[in-house]
């Protein structure tokens, strides 16, 4: 049984010398200007740079979730969600459509943009905490909330292309298990 | 202003009034006043003083402003010059003629319109604060009198026009401040005479009422003259001819009528009154009273028995309840039922109650006779409610046929990601 995540000094602010500490020196970068960068960076920056930041979320939840492949999903759920928070990210929220795990962020600081970037810190920090390859296909988005699929390299390549074509994220993730032979 | 303007108004003032003469003479109505040019300053002048000409003149009170204005503007009147201001002078303010002395002049002389020796401008009299902004005068005349008399004079002082005619304000021009007695050139008789027939009339004066009244009944026949025969449709609207014989209806009596009051009636005497005619009440005949007893309606007696409904046509009256399920009593009922019966009636006898056990006490409630032992035929009765069928109770438990679908359900979130990863679509 994981304890519950507690932030409590996660974050210490040197006013002395002028530094934050999370689990490392880190700054406080205003989200525009963040936002800036990542567009003139390129994508594949951007997708290294959210798997950076996912990766460091992943860390600290592995250390405090110990055995990671007994954490149930409220767990996972409590401590991703916690260190994505911490990071000023949104709120993490995890939906089980069949046995596809779709994965949702509301309130992200980036709007609409840098979608991508949210699925990278994703794939970062699942990859870091349970050591599985993972990628996040944006399913659908509105002005509150974007939602991810966690899937394979190739279910995510099929489901994008199914995207593109014009299917409903719905249609999409019920032909995927359909020719998965689990429906 | 000087002479020669004064002089120069005034010829023109003449040529107006040749000009007007040439205009044919009309009754149509005067022009307004108009207004014409006046001296800058408008001088309280003295009346027109006497001319030097044994005529007598026409000598004007002193008076109001307005009054002396006028004269001294027919006296000196040039041709209209634009001035920034306006004054309305009406007449109807001079003072009553009565006031005025009245003009010595005769009667047979009229007023000079033009006095050639003409005394010299007053100086101007600033009694009235009327200063040169005030250049215009108009001038309105209210007394249709004073232009008559202006008239007379005009035609006297100008040419020998007979057909002259002065526009109203050339008139007021004239006469203003010499209000004359109503005299007028045109007489217009106001008495109401008979108007008298043209020599060509054919109208006929009757000498008595008897001859205007032949007269007037031939008249009305003759306008009545309608065409026997029936008009084509198109001719319109064609008055009946006057009924004849018997129909037709009595001819007045003239001399009756002219005795008394005449009642003109306003319709046909068939729709007006219905009674009788004056002429049928002398004709009428008293009826004796009847003879024989007397007879007296008695009041009206309720029907003891409700008659039956009228059966209306075509339809076929339905036998009573009585003919329904009765029998005769000489009826036997058949052998074979007789055993039947007789079980019947012995248990009638056996739902008798028994008699109290206690032959002391008589019971409250007495057994009635025997009843009859009629068994009246009834007809099968209809149904009054649906057989209901009671569906038997459920055996089993609802979950014992749930759903037999697979269900998939991680114990942990590594589970489930490796279930997610696992879809990849092939």
């Amino acid at each position: 049984m994981a304890t519950r995540f507690n932030p409590s000094g996660s974050v210490s602010f040197d006013l002395v010398r002028g530094r934050v500490d999370l689990g490392g020196e880190h700054v406080l970068v205003p989200a525009d200007a963040l936002v800036d960068l990542c567009r003139n960076a390129g994508d594949d920056a951007v997708v290294d740079f959210g798997r950076r930041l996912g990766t460091a979320a992943g860390r600290r939840v592995a250390e405090r979730l110990g055995d990671g492949a007994q954490a149930s999903l409220e767990d996972v759920l409590e401590h991703l969600g916690g260190e994505l928070a911490l990071l000023g990210l949104g709120s993490l929220g995890l939906e089980r459509w069949g046995r596809a795990l779709v994965l949702t962020i509301d309130g992200g600081p980036f709007g609409q943009q840098l979608d991508r970037l949210l699925g990278a810190v994703l794939e970062g920090s699942l990859q870091r905490s349970f050591g599985r390859d993972c990628h996040a296909v944006k399913l659908v988005r509105d002005d509150r909330q974007v939602r991810f699929l966690i899937t394979s390299a190739s279910g995510a390549s099929k489901v994008s292309q199914w995207l593109g074509s014009g299917l409903s994220y719905g249609d999409a993730l019920t032909r995927l298990q359909k020719q998965a032979g689990v429906a | 202003m000087s002479t020669q303007e004064q002089i120069g108004k005034l010829q023109g003032l003449l040529a107006r009034i040749q000009r007007n003469a040439t205009l044919p003479r009309g009754g149509a109505p005067l022009p307004p006043p108009a207004a014409f040019a006046a001296p800058a300053a408008l001088p309280a002048t003295p009346p027109v003083a006497p001319a030097p000409t044994p005529a007598p003149v026409y000598v004007a009170p002193p008076p109001p402003p307005a009054a002396s204005d006028v004269d001294d503007l027919l006296s000196a009147a040039p041709a209209a010059s634009p001035m920034p201001a306006e004054v309305d002078v009406q007449l109807d303010s001079i003072p009553p003629v009565a006031e005025k002395p009245p003009s010595a002049a005769p009667e047979a002389e009229p007023i000079p319109l033009v006095n050639a020796a003409q005394p010299p401008a007053p100086e101007p009299d600033d009694t009235f604060s009327l200063d040169s902004e005030v250049s215009e005068v108009r001038v309105t005349t209210a007394t249709r009198e004073a232009v008559e008399v202006t008239v007379a004079a005009i035609e006297a002082e100008a040419e020998p026009i007979a057909t002259e005619e002065l526009s109203e304000d050339d008139l007021v021009e004239v006469t203003e401040g010499t209000p004359q007695p109503a005299t007028t050139d045109v007489d217009i008789d106001f008495d109401d005479h008979e108007e008298q027939p043209p020599a060509s009339s054919k109208r006929q004066v009757a000498s008595s009422m008897d001859e205007a009244l032949a007269a007037a009944a031939e008249q009305l026949d003759a306008e009545h003259e309608v065409p026997i025969k029936t008009p084509p449709p198109e001719s319109g609207p064609q008055e009946a001819p006057l009924a004849t014989g018997m129909g037709a209806p009595a001819a007045p009596d003239v001399d009756a009528l002219l005795g008394g009051e005449v009642d003109i009636p306003t319709r046909e005497p068939a729709i007006a009154a219905p009674g009788p005619t004056p002429e049928q009440l002398g004709q009428t005949i008293d009826l004796e009273e009847a003879r024989g007893p007397s007879l007296e309606l008695a009041e009206h007696q309720a029907q003891a028995a409700p008659s039956a409904a009228p059966v209306e046509e075509l339809e076929i009256a339905l036998p009573g309840r009585e003919a329904g399920g009765g029998y005769d009593d000489n009826l036997q009922p058949p052998p074979e039922a007789l055993s039947e019966l007789e079980a019947h009636r012995r248990s009638l006898e056996d739902d008798i109650p028994p008699p109290p056990e206690s032959l002391a006490t008589l019971p409250s409630v007495q057994p009635g006779p025997a009843p009859v032992e009629v068994v009246p035929v009834q007809a099968a009765p209809a149904p009054l409610a649906p057989e209901v069928v009671a569906r038997p109770a459920a055996m089993g438990t609802p979950e014992t046929f749930a759903s037999v679908r697979e269900t998939f359900r991680p114990s942990s979130f590594v589970e489930l990601l490796d279930a997610s990863l696992a879809l990849n679509g092939d």
